[in-house]
């Protein structure tokens, strides 16, 4: 049986093959794609919330699971995008029962990009409304934002901002932000 | 006037010439300069031609409140028209060209229509419409007929060029504590008190250099601007200059147009930015208005200020012998300053006294002063020749004296700009004192500090400027005292309240708004037919309208009118200005949203690979989709009947990726999905799928498409393309809206799983052999409408379900979507090993039209399920969405039209979908019906379509319809069939 990660096709594959490497890195700024995702969203129901909640986050050695705000690290982690619903980004292995939610795997409905550099947060704002002062926007933040009247999600992890785009968008989203 | 370059003086930098072209002649300029002061540098008087009557205009301002010097710059696809060269930047290689004018602005033959003036006054063109009296008064429009092209011909500005903009503009956000906007003393005073305590400032100037009007005043002041400026770029502000703050929104939201990169083809030319701050401070200054006067606009005519900033800034002297008329003490100094660098000046103050202060040092300086004077009528047509000089007289004016002069500088008091905070709401409030508008109160988050409240002394503009950056810092919670902002004083002597020097009728026009070329006779006419309230007046005439928004002629307007009313200015009210503060390039407002990328492009995870196989793409919403794969030398006709053809005889593949997919979880989904649908989908068992269609609360059809039960509690629904947004934003309504308590959560999966149809008679082979396990699909493992979850030989997983679109033993088979190229290249692989082929929208349309399977072309917002012949689907045991409303009488009536097919009577004749169906011999009106989708259909080798008829098929048989199309002239005879063309009893579907 082949290697199915390697197997896997980047949304981002054309744009990238232009430039002859992952990486899109000038005056400031480097985008790079974070390739073979693994996303799993976790839904949980109103009476089930606060409990799977702490078990979630204790994964993490966190207490707490604030609504937009992730716990883990850049590789393993929890976003909270609504209130009954988490992110699992990373290799993660969380089991839940029906009666407490449900889980669905994401990982290829999404392409991850991070940018870095000095420029990464006006490159940002070129597109999308929100503010990303370190003030507003620190890291372990987490937001839904809209990028061309689309929706996608911006999560900043130290001085990196990673953006999950809608797959079937990526490539046109990509090249707005080049 | 007889401008020219001083050989000393001003803050250009005479080590860095530039060479910039003028009407095709190279000219040299310095940096630092506009291309205004160039222009007057090398004696250039007329830059540009009026409006409406092709008058010879000069530089007449500074700054932005330019109406005069209008220029065209740039060449073919980089020309832009209309800037203002005043407040265009000079940089080397700047080509520059008169507009609105032929063959040149010197000389325009366009000037003839300054003959017919009257003829043009304020209205004409509404006037026009009435038609040619006395032939055709009040008959309407025959003549506007002419008189438009006329109009619109030799009306506007500059002209735009036809070719793509060749620049490169872009949009971003930005975000701050307090922005400050203006960078005269008073906004960075107020930028260093904000900085100092603490908040991100953004200091925002429409010049390229920081300083307003203290650049103006001279030698001294410039040095203190220079220790001021060292204070700022040492402190952590972020200064934008060249920068434009064109409008202020609700939120403390600001507009702002960057210019970026003067002269440089390669970058990005201009930014539009929309930046949010918690606090703004308003100082955005005041412009100096001029005196309505007969010939008032003729070169050679500047307001006083700006022949002040061109002396002291730009090292340039506007005339050799120049006149200042003044209506308050401010233009002394602007004389004195020409004085100083040698031109012969003399003042008229309309004032009986004028300022005892500011005579004396006139005295002193053997500058001739004469009060209660005022310019009467310029002499002179292409430039300024003389000057009569009026006197009062009885509350008139009357010519006294004659002067000899090559310029003449103008000052009839100040207008604080307001435009920014008037966009936000709040009304100004007249001060008679100082003869201007002032604002009355500062919006929520804002304040106004500098000449722009009322502060006229730079000490006073300095001190309110730091005031407001430390009121905003202690209401942002900063240890400051958060002073009040200094009580203003009015102007010591007050300013004659002259705006029209009214003297006898002599014909000659004296303007009120030059931009738009409005004069006081058009406020008198207004006024004469009764447009006297201040938004019938600006309608009627055009005053301050377009991008002159009020800066030069609102206040000169307003005085006139009530003059003519007998009441005084605040008694007329004022016009509220409107954003842009100043004109935006189109280019900017697009930003980077164009040419590929006007809307975003959605492609499927077998995008790339389609285009590999030939595929011309269709957009379907914003998706681009197979259309057809055509061979060498095919057509899209017989492309899409061979692809047809094919699949009905072995095997083809079409990429369904973008068809919409939701995920729909948790202990109540089969509750859920069966309350949505109109059939019953609670008793579906796991590894089973369903055609399912939904209604709207009316009763209408809203979408259909499948539900796969996955398990107990979660089910993969497929929607059409076009609905997948409607349909999960209709569940996320229903789940969070009206049944809360349901435990079901709904996600788009769309983008997750990309697919394939594989269709025809050989669809099960070609896909067993891609599966790890052939078996997964056997007939008796996969029965028709089953679903599998399995791997492909190379162990990718994928889910498989038996469904038929296209009404051949046919599956869907999806994966995750990063293997959709990895399935199309095994897909392929097989189907070409039997003759198979890859095929499009087109197509697939073929197809199911053959099988009467509806779409959107058929569910369209009017089709009840009993229209589209799917009556039968709806559950009879359970309520569901649109249940009730869909029993309507309306919707019972046996003539609804209803779904049908359609065959020529000829079999070699065609029609097009949108005709409408009607009896024979009654060709009219929306007919008996109309046709949803055309085609031709090799199965059955003739032409055939779909649509919806009055009584259904049923109703027709024995007689004939006409398929009409009145808009081709075109007319078929056809025949109503069923619309199950092609294998009605499904055999094929069995393999």
């Amino acid at each position: 049986m082949a290697n199915l990660e390697v197997m896997r096709q980047s949304a981002l594959k054309a744009n990238i093959n232009q430039e002859s490497s992952h990486t899109y890195v000038d005056e400031g700024i480097s985008i790079v794609e974070i390739p073979n995702l693994s996303l799993r969203q976790l839904v949980v129901w109103p009476g089930t919330r606060a409990a799977v909640t702490r078990r979630l986050v204790e994964r993490y050695g966190s207490t707490h699971g604030a609504l937009w705000w992730s716990v883990g690290s850049r590789d393993q982690a929890v976003l909270r995008l609504d209130p009954l619903r988490f992110w699992l980004v990373g290799a993660n292995n969380f089991e839940i029962s029906a009666g407490e939610g449900a889980t669905l795997d994401l990982s290829h409905s999404r392409s991850r990009v991070r940018l870095t550099g000095d420029n990464a947060r006006f490159t940002l704002n070129r597109q999308i409304p929100l503010d990303l002062r370190d003030a507003a926007f620190p890291s372990g933040k987490v937001a839904s934002t809209v990028m061309h009247g689309i929706g996608v999600t911006v999560w900043r992890n130290e001085a990196a901002f990673d953006l999950f785009l809608p797959r079937s968008f990526a490539r046109s989203l990509h090249e707005l932000l080049r | 006037m007889t401008s020219s370059r001083l050989s000393a003086g001003g803050l250009i930098d005479r080590q860095t010439p530039l060479t910039f072209s003028w009407n095709g002649i190279r000219s040299k300029g310095f940096k630092g300069d506009t291309l205004a002061s160039a222009l007057l540098a090398n004696g250039h008087s007329i830059i540009g031609r009026s409006f409406k009557y092709h008058r010879p205009r000069g530089v007449m301002s500074a700054g932005v409140e330019e109406a005069g010097a209008l220029v065209t710059i740039g060449e073919g696809s980089r020309t832009d028209p209309n800037v203002a060269a005043t407040s265009q930047e000079l940089f080397d290689g700047l080509v520059a060209r008169g507009q609105n004018a032929w063959p040149s602005v010197r000389w325009d033959a366009g000037s003839i229509l300054g003959l017919f003036g009257r003829f043009f006054s304020a209205g004409f063109y509404y006037k026009t419409f009435m038609g040619l009296p006395p032939f055709e008064s009040g008959k309407g429009t025959r003549i506007w007929m002419l008189y438009e092209h006329l109009i619109r011909s030799s009306a506007g500005m500059g002209k735009i060029e036809r070719l793509p903009d060749a620049d490169r503009y872009e949009q971003a956000h930005l975000h701050c504590d307090v922005v400050v906007v203006g960078g005269g003393i008073a906004g960075i005073n107020a930028a260093l008190a904000a900085d100092a305590a603490g908040l991100e400032v953004v200091l925002v100037e429409q010049d390229f250099r920081l300083g307003g009007d203290l650049l103006s005043q001279g030698k001294t002041i410039a040095a203190s601007a220079t220790s001021l400026l060292a204070e700022l770029e040492a402190r952590r502000v972020r200064i934008m200059t060249r920068t434009t703050a064109f409008g202020l929104y609700e939120n403390c939201v600001l507009g702002l147009l960057e210019k970026l990169s003067p002269g440089s083809s390669e970058k990005v030319r201009q930014r539009l930015w929309t930046l949010k701050a918690e606090r703004v401070i308003l100082a955005t200054g005041a412009i100096e208005r001029s005196i309505a006067f007969e010939n008032n606009d003729r070169p050679g005519v500047m307001n006083a200020s700006a022949g002040r900033t061109y002396a002291n800034r730009f090292g340039v002297l506007p005339g050799k012998s120049l006149v200042v008329a003044t209506t308050n003490s401010t233009a002394y100094q602007t004389a004195f300053d020409l004085a100083a660098v040698g031109a012969e000046v003399r003042i008229l103050d309309s004032r009986q006294g004028g300022d005892p202060a500011f005579l004396e040092q006139a005295r002193s300086l053997n500058i001739e002063v004469h009060t209660s004077s005022a310019p009467f009528n310029v002499l002179g047509k292409n430039g300024v020749t003389g000057l009569d000089v009026g006197a009062r007289e009885d509350g008139s004016w009357v010519k006294k004296a004659s002067f000899s002069c090559d310029g003449i500088l103008v000052s009839g008091g100040w207008s604080p700009v307001i435009h920014l905070q008037s966009h936000l709401g709040p009304r100004p409030a007249w001060c008679d004192n100082d003869q201007c508008f002032l604002p009355l109160t500062d919006a929520p988050g804002m304040i106004v500090a500098g000449s722009a409240a009322g502060y006229w002394s730079s000490e006073e503009c300095a001190a309110s400027g730091l005031a407001a950056g430390e009121q905003v810092a202690f209401e942002l919670g900063k240890r400051v005292r958060g002073k009040a902002l200094p009580t203003r004083t009015p102007m010591s002597t007050s300013p004659d309240a002259l705006y029209l020097v009214k003297g006898e009728k002599t014909g000659k026009k004296s303007f009120v708004d030059f931009l738009n070329d409005v004069a006081v006779a058009d406020v008198r006419l207004a006024h004469q037919e009764g447009f006297i309230s201040v938004e019938h007046l600006k309608r009627y005439t055009t005053l301050g309208m377009g991008s002159d928004q009020g800066k030069m002629g609102n206040v000169i307007g307003l005085a006139t009118m009530a003059d003519l009313l007998g009441k005084g200015i605040p008694d007329v009210g004022v016009t509220r200005f409107r954003p842009p503060y100043t004109s935006i390039t189109l280019g900017a407002l697009a930003g980077e949203i164009v040419d590929g990328h006007f809307k975003p492009l959605r492609r499927t995870p077998m995008h790339d690979w389609n285009l590999s196989k030939g595929s011309v793409m269709a957009d379907a919403g914003l998706w681009h989709r197979p259309w057809y794969y055509p061979n060498a030398g095919e057509t899209i006709q017989s492309a899409y009947i061979r692809e047809a053809t094919t699949i009905r005889r072995t095997v083809g593949i079409c990429d369904v990726s973008s068809l919409g997919k939701i995920a729909v979880q948790g202990p109540d989904s089969a509750t859920f999905l069966d309350r949505v649908y109109v059939n019953s989908v609670e008793k579906l068992k796991v590894g089973k799928t369903r055609y399912c269609v939904m209604l709207r609360d009316d009763g209408i059809v809203l979408d259909d498409g499948t539900a796969w039960r996955e398990s107990d509690t979660d089910f993969f629904v497929t929607t059409t393309t076009t609905n997948a947004a409607r349909v999960l934003t209709f569940f996320e309504e229903l789940l969070q809206v009206r049944w809360p308590d349901l435990r079901v959560h709904v996600t788009s999966v769309t983008d997750q799983w990309g697919g394939f149809s594989v269709a025809g008679p050989r669809s099960r082979e070609t896909l067993q052999c891609c599966l790890a396990d052939p078996e997964h699909i056997s007939n008796e493992a996969l029965p028709f409408m089953g679903f599998v979850e399995t791997r492909l030989k190379s162990g990718v997983p994928c889910r498989i379900a038996r469904i038929s679109f296209s009404g051949e033993l046919a599956y869907e088979c999806y994966v995750p979507a990063d293997y959709g190229g990895h399935l199309a290249e095994v897909l392929s692989k097989e189907v070409t090993a039997r003759d198979g082929c890859c095929y499009g929208l087109e197509a697939l349309g073929t197809l199911r039209i053959e099988k009467g399977h509806v779409t959107g072309a058929e569910l369209d917002g009017r089709t009840t399920l009993e229209d589209a012949g799917l009556g039968g689907m709806a559950s009879k045991k359970k309520p569901f969405i649109g249940s009730s409303l869909k029993e309507r009488p309306e919707l019972k009536r046996a003539d609804r039209p209803k779904l049908v097919g359609i065959f020529p009577v000829d079999d070699g004749a065609t029609f097009n979908a949108g005709s409408i169906l009607c009896r024979e011999g009654s060709v009219s009106g929306f007919g008996e019906g109309w046709i949803t989708a055309a085609t031709y259909s090799p199965a059955l080798g003739h032409w055939i379509g779909l649509g919806y008829i009055s009584g259904g098929y049923t109703s027709w048989e024995g007689h004939d319809a006409v398929a009409a199309d009145p808009i081709r002239n075109a007319a078929t005879k056809v025949k109503i069939v069923s619309p199950h063309m092609f294998d009605p009893s499904g055999e094929r579907m069995n393999g």
